[in-house]
């Protein structure tokens, strides 16, 4: 074979026949002896050639193919680094409003409530946060504090998000969604980066970010950033209390030596503010207002090792530790909790054409609550393990048909064994379209505060007290998800994405009173978790990527989602269900104009529309943010942005049962520059 | 019986595949696909194929269908289309321009200029008439030269790996390797 390039490396020009046949030989030298007469030159014969080796022509192996998420058999959203920079967004939660069916909605200045496809709620526990590859998680129940969520935003590369069940690959709480956010390489974070922003409501937000190269083929960066939030304001345009500072500082380290990669980053975060609470008391009026601090403070490790062994096999383990504190002491008191997860996985070629991928991994929980506040947890302190381990695979079927079939296995401290099957077709019957199908189960596992929580409510003027206590006996809610899509991109700047949806759930989380004890001078009424619910939420998601001219890009998205709850035969009168109570929009939709001006100009605007929340008496509202930035160079860029801009203020999302007012989210604007140096 | 049919295969390889020229050309431009950054602007989404356009009449017989032909860069799919006019193709993110088209019609180059389009060529005269690349045949080899300053206007990152393979650069002083 050596000689046949050769030849064709000679300076005499060989005939043009002699040259085809020669191409031939080395067809069959790379080909299998079965590809047939009709493919006279395999294809891959030089397309497998670097530059280098084309301009010598020598051959070598065939590069590694990854996966397209085009081609991805679930509902899945990029949101790339260009567009979190260009959309004006100051938080993550903000950054993630425009994904079709995720209902990001603004409690206050530092909550959050965001959710998939229904059930919604500050303490909503249907969708899995993933930063960098570590799970973020509350033990104490199962969700996200999003006021503590230290994320370095300026380094962020892309977000993906997963409508749907992703419980095979992720595991128990991955039931209606995986947010993924993935930082850059500190390869990619090469030099300084500072930026400054002042605004109204926001007085000042900043950060500091340098990246360097050290060693053979390792990389460091080191951030720190903060920001001041001031309060939003009630109804009638004053304050609440509900201000926030929040500052954090993390590194991250990055090296490949030969076919191994390791990582490792951390991060510490620290934040503080007011707050006013409604708290329950024994005698009339039952309730009353009382100021607060919040404190959040803690800190995360990771490390990160990946071997690839050849194109087809790739090993990684992990190891993370979370360390969270947080303080109430009105509310619940202190609370320390400490996640230590470790996860190996390994990608494979089986049988056939199969790919493979299997892992195992070990979390460990624990966490101590103390304090006698509203809330209490018996066990003050409490460790919890989650064992668990999964196998996928994908088989191609001819060129156009893989099927992905997986399942996870986990073992829980709360239920024991529970088993997440997953099976997914994915059809793609032409370069520009492709169908996919999927039935899915998923279960949210229970947490400490269904388990260990006591709770007692706080309303003005309510004679019975109402106590909340963890039965310690709740199962877990279990999905079964239908779903399919459709992409096609059919060239001319256009490209569309749609999936719908049918879920049923069962076991869903209820609340329901016991007997009242009226031996006291007020009554009591406890009140238990139970799992007596059951429903059925459908919908679809449209996603509409536009290019009219070339600097130009408009990204339309629409969402509807349809929600039944259904107690079961025999659930107490008074029985409710704990979440998807009428407080998840029916219809969601957005779009992002992003526009290249003359003169280095960069124009953005990203307007959107939330129905309204019945439940909750929450009005629908259309809202906007535009940006207008101005890059020299790629050193300097200088930026003001309008956020939330249609109503001098909105409400998004009631606030908790232990919050006296609603807030209502103010129109701001801030200006911002960066220097790259 | 091998013998009887090589002649056959090699004619049909011909007539299906165009010539070993175009084929390692074909096998370039997937090449140029790796080692290009565009701007994020140039696509429609995170996942949006890339398009090689190959601008009037297509010269290589489909050998660059086969080329690109289940290759994914970057988790785009690669896909092929010919384009009838510069108007129509200013969306690609590769243009192919054949040798003779542009000979005929050296102004279309202005018509791509700017947008993103990564401009490949057949001659040296073409990048140093504002093409960004240019094929050209060194020692009975295909090799390749770049214009740095029509890189630039266009915003695209080539990477470093590519430049030093390039048998000559124009342009852009300051960042020659």
């Amino acid at each position: 074979m050596r000689d046949v390039s050769a030849s064709l490396r000679s300076p005499t020009g060989v005939l043009p026949e002699l040259r085809a046949i020669a191409c031939i030989l080395i067809g069959l030298g790379t080909a299998p002896a079965t590809s047939g007469a009709q493919e006279p030159v395999p294809p891959g014969d030089f397309s497998a050639l670097d530059i280098d080796e084309l301009a010598r022509i020598r051959i070598t192996s065939v590069s590694r193919r990854p996966e397209p998420v085009a081609r991805a058999a679930a509902a899945v959203t990029v949101i790339s680094r260009e567009d979190l920079r260009r959309s004006g967004a100051s938080t993550l939660p903000d950054m993630l409003r425009g994904v079709p069916g995720l209902h990001v909605a603004r409690v206050g200045a530092r909550d959050w409530a965001v959710s998939a496809r229904g059930f919604n709620g500050q303490l909503s526990n249907k969708v899995l946060v993933i930063v960098d590859g570590r799970t973020v998680y509350s033990p104490i129940f199962g969700g996200v504090f999003w006021d503590a969520l230290a994320v370095p935003l300026d380094e962020v590369e892309r977000i993906e998000v997963i409508r749907g069940p992703g419980a095979t690959l992720w595991g128990a709480n991955a039931v209606n969604g995986v947010i993924n956010i993935i930082t850059r390489s500190a390869a990619e974070s090469d030099g300084g980066r500072i930026g400054v922003a002042t605004g109204t409501r926001t007085p000042i937000r900043g950060s500091a970010r340098y990246g360097d190269t050290f060693g053979e083929g390792a990389a460091y960066r080191i951030y720190a950033g903060g920001r001041d939030r001031e309060p939003t304001m009630l109804a009638d345009g004053t304050d609440a209390v509900d201000d926030w500072r929040f500052g954090q500082a993390g590194f991250r380290l990055d090296g490949a030596p030969g076919p191994q990669r390791w990582t490792l980053q951390g991060d510490i975060y620290n934040g503080f503010g007011d707050t006013e609470l409604l708290l329950p008391v024994a005698s009339a009026p039952y309730a009353v207002r009382q100021l607060d601090q919040l404190d959040v403070r803690g800190g995360n490790l990771l490390g990160r090792w990946t071997h690839t062994r050849s194109d087809a096999s790739e090993m990684a383990m992990q190891l993370t530790y979370d360390y969270g504190f947080r303080r109430q002491e009105r509310l619940f008191g202190t609370l320390r909790s400490n996640v230590l997860d470790f996860d190996f996985q390994h990608r494979l070629a089986g049988p056939g054409r199969t790919d493979l991928l299997w892992g195992v991994g070990y979390r460990l929980k624990a966490d101590e609550v103390s304090g006698a506040a509203p809330i209490s947890f018996t066990p003050a302190r409490r460790a919890t393990h989650l064992a668990s381990a999964f196998l996928q695979g994908e088989l191609p079927i001819g060129s156009r048909l893989a099927l992905t079939a997986g399942s996870k296995v986990d073992h829980n401290s709360f239920t024991g064994i529970e088993i997440q099957p997953n099976v997914r077709l994915l059809w793609v019957p032409g370069a520009r379209h492709s169908l996919w199908g999927s039935v899915s189960r998923a279960v949210r596992t229970p947490s400490r505060i269904e388990s260990d929580a006591m709770a007692i409510a706080a309303v003005p003027g309510d004679v019975i007290e109402r106590r909340l206590i963890g039965s310690g006996e709740t199962a877990s809610e279990q999905l079964v998800a239908y779903e399919a899509g459709y992409r096609t991109d059919p060239g001319r700047g256009v490209s569309l994405d749609i999936a719908v949806f049918h879920n049923e759930y069962d076991r869903l989380r209820t609340i329901e009173p016991g007997t009242p004890d009226v031996s006291g001078p007020r009554v009591v009424v406890p009140l238990s978790y139970s799992n007596r619910a059951s429903g059925r939420t459908w919908g679809a998601e449209l996603t509409a990527l536009l290019r009219p001219s070339p600097g130009w890009r408009l990204r339309l998205t629409y969402s509807h989602l349809q929600l039944r709850l259904e107690l079961e035969d025999g659930a107490p009168p008074g029985t409710v269900a704990e979440a998807g109570g009428g407080v998840d929009p029916e219809h969601l939709a957005s779009v992002h104009s992003s526009m290249d001006l003359p003169g280095n100009l960069e124009l953005d605007v990203v307007a959107r529309y939330v129905g309204a929340l019945e439940g909750a008496d929450v009005v629908d509202y259309a809202t906007a943010r535009i940006r207008l930035g101005w890059r020299w160079q790629r050193r300097v860029e200088l930026s003001v942005a309008g956020q939330d801009l249609f109503a001098p203020r909105h409400r998004e999302f009631p606030t908790g049962v232990y919050v006296a007012d609603d807030r209502h989210i103010e129109r701001r604007a801030y200006v911002q520059a960066v220097w790259r140096f | 019986m091998l013998a009887a049919w090589l002649p056959a295969r090699a004619l049909h390889a011909q007539a299906l595949g165009g010539t070993l020229e175009y084929q390692v050309k074909a096998a370039y431009l997937l090449n140029f696909t790796r080692y290009v950054e565009w701007p994020e602007q140039a696509f429609t989404s995170p996942t949006a194929p890339i398009d090689i356009c190959v601008l009037g009449t297509d010269p290589f017989g489909g050998a660059l269908e086969q080329a690109v032909a289940g290759r994914v860069t970057r988790g785009r799919p690669l896909i092929v289309q010919v384009k009838r006019s510069a108007a129509e193709a200013r969306y690609c993110p590769v243009v192919f321009v054949p040798g003779a088209l542009w000979r005929r019609n050296p102004g279309l180059l202005e018509q791509l200029r700017g947008h993103g389009v990564l401009t490949v060529g057949e001659s040296e005269a073409f990048a140093k008439a504002g093409g960004i690349i240019g094929f050209v045949i060194e020692d009975g080899s295909v090799r390749f030269v770049v214009n740095l300053d029509a890189r630039d206007g266009a915003g695209l990152r080539i990477s470093s790996r590519m430049l030093a393979l390039a048998a000559h650069l124009y342009g852009g002083e300051r960042e020659r390797p």
